[in-house]
């Protein structure tokens, strides 16, 4: 795996940068006018890879940031929060990070642990105002509730695996019988 | 004779990963940028599995999904997808649209190969 990673890791880097520069450009877009919500699809995307791509990477600082951006602008495209002047501050910042942090293999330095720890609390306080935003009301009947859980848990049962792959179960032997 | 592999992916770096990591295995690879673009391979192209990832630009996973299989020749196709933990919802698109199951990212070389061989009949 390391020999694979290692080798690849000039395209991840180059994809990682083209991406930052991507989100950079939307983002300006966006500045332009809070009330025009046209890039936060792509700009949910973009985040999404950074962060798929950094996990597969080994570079958690990077998926970290990424994480919680793809959060922030999955809220944003679903209209849960309304784009402000801190996050598209916060994100520019993020991004800088991330174009830093993509090119180096090494323990991070003071300075870019300091700027880490900071954006990741900046992040973090946006995502939590997020989650009051959309906090569940306490009037719900609990009947309700029960009904809803026990749905979520029959649907869950579709699907059986480990922890890092997933068959649907029977799908050899329904298969088998199809042929 | 080496099994087909269609990889479909927005993201080079994971392209790469998986193309690199099969072909290693002697697998033959076939590869999409996007569910358009994929679709090209949709023409008598002989393909034994599928894996895509959900989140692409023009035509996301899901909708390729749908479109593999309404197709005559290849709707009995496998399809894994490649997912993170935190898609519970997607996960649950992804099956109603007809996936076989999935991968999640990150993921070692062993684990793809083990999913893709629980699949392959």
């Amino acid at each position: 795996m390391d020999n694979i990673i290692e080798l690849l890791r000039p395209t991840y880097s180059e994809e990682g940068k083209r991406l930052v520069v991507q989100a950079r450009t939307l983002l300006s877009h966006s500045e332009k006018d809070l009330s025009v919500n046209t890039h936060y699809d792509e700009l949910f995307r973009i985040t999404h890879t950074l962060k798929g791509n950094s996990a597969m990477f080994e570079q958690p600082e990077v998926a970290s940031i990424s994480k919680r951006l793809e959060f922030i602008f999955d809220s944003l495209r679903k209209g849960i929060i309304n784009l402000s002047a801190e996050i598209i501050e916060v994100t520019y910042l993020c991004l800088s990070q991330i174009e830093v942090l993509i090119d180096s293999t090494g323990a991070l330095s003071s300075n870019q642990w300091k700027n880490q720890r900071f954006l990741i609390s900046k992040l973090d306080a946006i995502v939590e105002s997020k989650k009051k935003a959309i906090e569940i009301p306490l009037d719900i009947n609990p009947n309700r509730i029960k009904r809803l859980s026990s749905a979520f848990l029959s649907i869950q049962g579709f699907f059986t695996g480990t922890l890092t792959t997933g068959i649907r179960p029977g799908y050899k032997n329904s298969l088998a019988s199809r042929l | 004779m080496a099994k087909t592999i269609l990889i479909v992916d927005d993201s080079e770096s994971i392209r790469e990963v998986v193309n690199f990591t099969l072909e290693k295995e002697g697998f033959t690879v076939l590869v999409g940028v996007d569910g358009q673009d994929a679709q090209k391979h949709l023409n008598g192209d002989k393909i034994d599995l599928i894996i895509t990832d959900l989140h692409m630009p023009i035509m996301d996973g899901i909708e390729f999904i749908k479109v593999v299989r309404a197709n005559d020749t290849y709707k009995m196709i496998p399809i894994l997808f490649l997912t993170t933990e935190s898609q519970n919802e997607k996960k649950m698109e992804a099956k109603d649209a007809g996936a076989t199951g999935w991968i999640i990212k990150p993921f070692l070389p062993a684990k793809l190969i083990a999913a893709i061989q629980k699949v392959m009949v």
